[in-house]
């Protein structure tokens, strides 16, 4: 009798302790999962300006200033999808043998709708700096700069049409 | 000779590399097309309802004498219209003048025939 009860002890006791055994091996069954993305600067975009047309002018022995009429409002609007902080800033200048002849001056007088210093340029064949933004703003990827140009006309301009190409050049950095 | 050819290429490789490193890209670019059309001054036309002086009426340039023709007026104008006043003013004082010559002339007259 002695020998029944002793060996049921020891069986309820190995049974428990591998009962009390098994429930750490439940636990290290646990998985982990590492979520991975890479996320990549999208660059720096100019919109297209394809043209600005001025009023026409009809001479009348005084000098005289043309505005635009299509667009109304011409203005450039440029995406800094970058992803960092790096200023950039935009300059202008006519195409080689494209400026605009008879004497006559493109004023171009811009402004922002964000920080950064807008500088009025009288367009030339050299490249001007038209807009500067020292510290990109991550949250104001786009920027529109609305130009406001004017051609002077000067009393003695031949009576033509004229054209000229302007190139807009947004570079990274800060300017020389 | 060798010394020379090593100095040109050491310069022109100091040249290259600074003109790449101090080269700044240009990260966008777009063109824009600017137009503008200039015309010569209208031809002025000379304003018929001006007034043109006798002498150089068709008439009298044409070396005929000077027939009546309303359309060129002799009367003087302000303001483009023709001053109202005048003619009766003038007129009265024609005749007080003429009125007082025909007196003074009757007068020296009488003198004499006294």
């Amino acid at each position: 009798m002695k020998k029944i009860i002793v060996s049921t002890a020891l069986l309820g006791g190995l049974m428990g302790t591998a009962l009390f055994l098994q429930s750490p091996v439940h636990a290290a069954e646990n998985n982990k999962t590492n979520a991975n993305i890479t996320v990549s600067g999208g660059g720096l975009t100019i919109d297209e300006l394809g043209e600005i047309n001025f009023e026409s002018i009809t001479l009348n022995g005084q000098q005289q200033t043309a505005k635009p009429t299509a667009p109304k409002t011409p203005a450039l609007s440029i995406h800094d999808y970058r992803g960092k902080t790096t200023g950039w800033y935009l300059q202008a200048n006519y195409e080689t043998d494209k400026a605009l002849g008879g004497g006559m001056t493109l004023h171009v007088n811009p402004s922002s709708d964000q920080g950064g210093t807008a500088t009025p340029i009288d367009m030339g064949t050299d490249a001007a700096t038209i807009y500067t933004l020292t510290t990109a703003d991550l949250s104001k990827p786009d920027t529109t700069l609305t130009l406001d140009p004017s051609i002077l006309v000067p009393k003695n301009t031949p009576a033509a049409s004229y054209t000229a190409t302007i190139i807009w050049n947004a570079v990274e950095g800060a300017p020389a | 000779m060798k010394r020379v050819v090593y100095s040109l290429l050491f310069i022109i490789g100091i040249g290259s590399f600074e003109g790449i490193s101090g080269q700044k890209v240009a990260v966008a670019s777009t063109q824009t097309n600017v137009a503008i059309t200039i015309n010569e001054a209208p031809p002025v036309v000379p304003n018929v309802n001006q007034v043109i002086p006798s002498s150089l009426s068709p008439a009298s340039i044409r070396g005929h004498p000077q027939t009546t023709n309303t359309q060129y007026s002799h009367y003087p104008k302000t303001n483009g219209k023709l001053s109202p006043w005048w003619q009766p003013v003038g007129i009265v004082l024609c005749l007080l003048v003429g009125i007082r010559y025909l007196f003074y002339k009757q007068k020296t007259e009488r003198r004499h025939l006294l």
